[in-house]
């Protein structure tokens, strides 16, 4: 794990230079510059104070994808510092959300890489070694079983029976390489294990809201926590006290945030029922049950009113100042502006320009693409 | 057969469904995996089951199957099972990532494909034929009591099972809050007489601990020091009757244990269903006797004379025929303008009352079929002592049927209690996540394939222990009994009861068979011809019965319910 030199904190500098190639350069940059030993905030939870904000604690680079013969997302390179609140605007088709899925790990990207605290999250997403030796195990006994118990049945010897378990238990492993192998090679468009990402601690939220309807707003909360217990069945069924015990404890802590959010009213509502701006608090609420590091909100303002508006913005500069990674997708430039400490502009694909909001304000590039087209 | 045997015997076949139901109620229910091939893991569970407790194939040459290990029951029960939860997990590995309507047909196809080879495949389970010959467990200690000490172990088993079920239910049932008025004084009174007055300590004694528990809301199910009342009771009363039975007292044991418990089973039956219609006046009652008593007029001319091919029965048909549809009509009538109607409540609860009147007279009023005073005294006895059978040289007796039943059931109540369990956890909740949106639960950090794996694996497992006990309960397996049809049937059970709902499931089931039942006792109060039509009929029926479920009560009559949370003051 790495961290960046803060002197290569984006600004200015950046911003009126053309994009790409003067981002790609930066990106370089870092990359070699990497292990240069500054102040590494690697294990250290969010609540450690605004105070050592601005390491990058995601990177960008090169980012590319396309959907068939459109270019979504043109070799975007960028970078999200820790404890700052990044905006991401442009206008539309200018792959805001195309980024964001790349950087949740709901896409994967034709080329490029996006790095979360120095590691590849493609990396992170791959199924760990671990993982890897389960299936295999299961996969080569089942086949051998299945050789073995087939040969028992054709009558052969115990030398031909032990055989045909071997010859089993290898076909089952080569078999659980061999999709594997497929399946990265050939047909992956989407990769299986985003939530490896929310489990190392960077959670989305999504443009539409996606609340579970058919389930209380409590319940979408207690959803958030990564590993509970209860979400082992033998843990479930055998251990039901330690299970209780963990779940009063989320419930105590949802009801924590249920009132931040002042939806305390709410609790036993199916999520269906609520209104779109309720919906938007309620998403953010379900992050911050996950209590990650980085939060990608795509419009989280949008739909609600000013009154709540104002209230989700104080919540989210408040949690800025606790620690949380923000990164903001809003249409909304007056939200952006109050927002942001960087903001970063795109267009096309394609990294416009970014820099402080009193910078963004006043390009001429940015009017351009806005009103321009 | 008497009245209590063909509750027994529909009983059975609502409790395997409602096994083969849980599971799908797993599966699509809670994690929104639409399995259309559900019927291939209680095929499976069936098959495999049968083939480890067949005896070898050489020593069986009127058939052929592949191998037969002659293993115990409980050895094939478990291999059932497990088979057909490692079928689950092999079809869900490369299947489960399919989109829902893609998944449902790579399942159907895999259920078709089982089918087709047990078919045609002789050499594996005896082709298209029959697979039979091997002995049901226990068979050679009935009926109970027996001389053995196995049989008085078994009876021990059986009593110790019922009565802690029954006390169990009573235990959850609200009505038993401390007796106020005169009337709830009777109520307990006569639980307190029926569940022989230390069941009835017992029950009063966990009541009271639920109370306590559920005020607090805390957690999932129930933990299991809340039942040791129950337990120990039951425990108590199962040894009782082991020693009695090891004495020569069986017949004795049996007539007071089964009979209190038949007895405490009707009471505490009646306490739910007074308690589910709580809120439903005198009105409401009486429009159900109404209408039940209105069908059986309807159907009194056909049931007296239809079996006569003279002009008196053909005019007795007809006439039941005119009379139904203007029953029919009038309940149309009567749903168009429900809010005239003066009776409180919703159609459908005096749909259901009606259902249940109509039950209670099948069961108690018109399976009499006798005029002579003996012979009403004897088949009330029989009716309502329904677990305990009255052999005239033994005394009380407890037979085959009826211990296959008492363990079908035990296995359900087991099965629902994980499935409850399982569905108020964090592993229920992110099934629910899946099911209600897959990106969501993904975008949290759930290992949604995970998840959905391992609901499969249960699911199919639960359905696999559904097809041993089938394979015991049938006797002899055909392919034609998994036909991929089941499993609609399975689907129709689902969504009727509630999907997402064990207790809804359950439910479905037993109204599945009460239909199935209901329709075949019909066909045959009419000549051959048209009771012949009324059963190929059944099947539009059922159909018909999906569609206005569907279309007027899309979440099930008995729908999926919230999970509340008591919110604190603060």
């Amino acid at each position: 794990m790495t961290s960046r030199n803060p002197e290569l904190d984006e600004g200015a500098e950046a911003g009126s230079e053309t994009a790409t190639e003067a981002d790609a350069d930066a990106g370089d940059d870092a990359a070699v510059s990497g292990g240069s030993g500054v102040e590494t905030a690697t294990g250290a939870g969010p609540d450690g104070g605004s105070d050592r904000g601005g390491d990058a604690i995601v990177e960008v680079e090169e980012l590319r994808k396309t959907f068939g013969g459109i270019v979504a997302v043109d070799g975007a390179t960028f970078e999200l510092e820790e404890a700052k609140i990044t905006g991401l605007i442009g206008p539309n088709g200018a792959g805001k959300t195309t980024t964001f899925n790349l950087l949740s790990g709901f896409l994967q990207p034709d080329s490029g890489e996006v790095r979360f605290r120095g590691r590849s999250t493609s990396e992170l997403m791959r199924p760990s070694a671990a993982e890897d030796r389960v299936w295999v195990t299961a996969s080569g006994i089942t086949f051998g079983g299945v050789g073995a118990s087939l040969a028992g049945a054709a009558g052969a010897s115990l030398a031909l029976l032990g055989g045909a378990a071997v010859v089993g238990l290898g076909f089952g492993a080569g078999l659980y390489y061999g999709q594997r192998g497929v399946r990265e090679r050939y047909l992956e468009s989407r990769p299986q294990r985003p939530h490896r990402l929310a489990e190392h601690g960077m959670v989305r939220t999504f443009q539409i809201t996606r609340e579970l309807q058919e389930m209380t707003v409590m319940e979408n909360l207690m959803l958030g926590p990564s590993d509970q217990r209860g979400e082992n069945l033998f843990q479930t069924w055998f251990r039901p006290n330690a299970v209780a015990a963990q779940e009063q404890e989320i419930r105590d802590r949802a009801f924590e945030v249920l009132e931040l959010l002042e939806l305390s009213h709410l609790t036993n509502e199916y999520a269906g029922n609520l209104s779109g701006g309720q919906r938007k608090l309620l998403e953010l609420g379900r992050v911050l049950m996950v209590d990650p590091d980085v939060i990608l909100l795509d419009e989280p303002v949008a739909g609600v009113n000013p009154s709540l508006r104002e209230n989700l913005m104080d919540r989210i500069l408040e949690l800025r100042d606790q620690g949380y990674s923000f990164c903001i997708v809003e249409h909304d430039m007056d939200v952006i502006m109050r927002l942001s400490d960087t903001v970063i502009v795109m267009d096309q694909g394609q990294v416009l320009t970014e820099g402080s909001p009193e910078i963004i304000r006043e390009d001429e590039r940015v009017i351009d693409a806005y009103l321009g087209g | 057969m008497s009245a209590s045997g063909l509750l027994i015997h529909t009983a059975t076949f609502v409790a395997i469904f409602a096994l083969l139901a849980l599971g799908l109620n797993l599966k699509f229910g809670y994690a929104g995996l639409l399995d259309f091939g559900h019927v291939a893991f209680f095929l499976v569970g069936a098959y495999v089951t049968a083939l480890f407790v067949l005896p070898p194939p050489d020593a069986y040459p009127i058939q052929t199957y592949a191998f037969g290990l002659g293993l115990p029951w409980s050895v094939g029960l478990l291999a059932g099972t497990l088979a057909a939860g490692l079928l689950g997990l092999l079809v869900a590995l490369p299947a489960i990532r399919l989109r829902a309507d893609y998944l449902a047909i790579a399942l159907l196809g895999v259920s078709v494909i089982l089918v087709r080879i047990v078919q045609t495949e002789g050499w594996i389970a005896n082709g298209p034929d029959a697979l039979r010959g091997y002995s049901r467990p226990f068979s050679g200690l009935f009926p109970l009591p027996g001389e053995s000490g196995s049989a008085a172990i078994l009876l021990g088993l059986v009593v110790f099972t019922v009565w802690a079920i029954v006390l169990y239910v009573a235990a959850r049932e609200a009505a038993l809050d401390p007796p106020a008025s005169q009337k709830g004084r009777l109520v307990h009174g006569v639980v307190a007489v029926t569940t022989l007055g230390v069941g009835y300590l017992a029950v009063r004694r966990t009541r009271t601990i639920l109370d306590a528990r559920e005020g607090v809301g805390v957690g999932p199910g129930v933990s299991p020091t809340d039942q040791r009342y129950v337990i120990g009771t039951a425990l108590a009363f199962g040894l009782v009757a082991m020693g009695a039975s090891l004495v020569g007292l069986g017949s004795f044991a049996i007539f007071v244990f089964l009979g209190a418990v038949s007895l405490a089973a009707w009471v505490v039956a009646g306490i739910k269903v007074r308690a589910h219609y709580r809120e439903y006046d005198r009105r409401a009652v009486v429009a159900g006797l109404v209408g039940s008593v209105g069908l059986f007029v309807a159907l009194a001319p056909t049931y007296t004379l239809g079996g006569l091919d003279t002009v008196v029965g053909i005019v007795a048909v007809v006439a039941t025929f005119v009379l139904l549809a203007a029953y029919f009509v009038g309940v149309y009538y009567a749903f168009q303008n429900w809010e005239r109607v003066p009776v409180e409540g919703s159609f459908l609860a005096v749909v259901g009352i009606t259902t249940l009147w109509l039950l209670a007279m099948r069961y108690f009023v018109i399976s009499i079929g006798s005029t002579s005073p003996v012979a009403i005294l004897r088949s009330t006895r029989d009716n309502v002592l329904w677990l305990v059978e009255f052999d005239p040289a033994v005394g009380a007796s407890f037979g085959y049927s009826r211990f296959f039943f008492v363990i079908v059931v035990g296995t359900v109540v087991l099965c629902y209690f994980m499935m409850e369990m399982m569905a108020n956890s964090p592993y229920g909740r992110v099934l629910r996540a899946i099911r209600d949106d897959e990106d969501v639960a993904l975008s949290l950090g759930k290992n949604t394939f995970l998840f959905k794996v391992q609901a499969m694996i249960l699911g199919s497992a639960v359905a696999g222990l559904a097809g041993a006990y089938a394979a015991i309960y049938y006797r002899s397996l055909g392919y034609t009994l998994f036909h991929p049809l089941v499993t609609f049937f399975v689907f129709l059970i689902v969504i009727l009861g509630g999907k997402g709902n064990n207790k809804g499931v359950i439910l479905g089931a037993a109204l599945y068979w009460i239909f199935v039942r209901g329709t075949v006792e019909l066909a045959a109060m009419f000549p051959g011809g048209i009771g012949g039509r009324i059963t190929i009929l059944r099947n539009a029926i059922i159909g018909l019965l999906l569609i206005l479920v569907l279309y007027y009560r899309p979440a099930g009559l008995w729908k999926e319910e919230p999970q509340v949370v008591e919110v604190p003051d603060r």
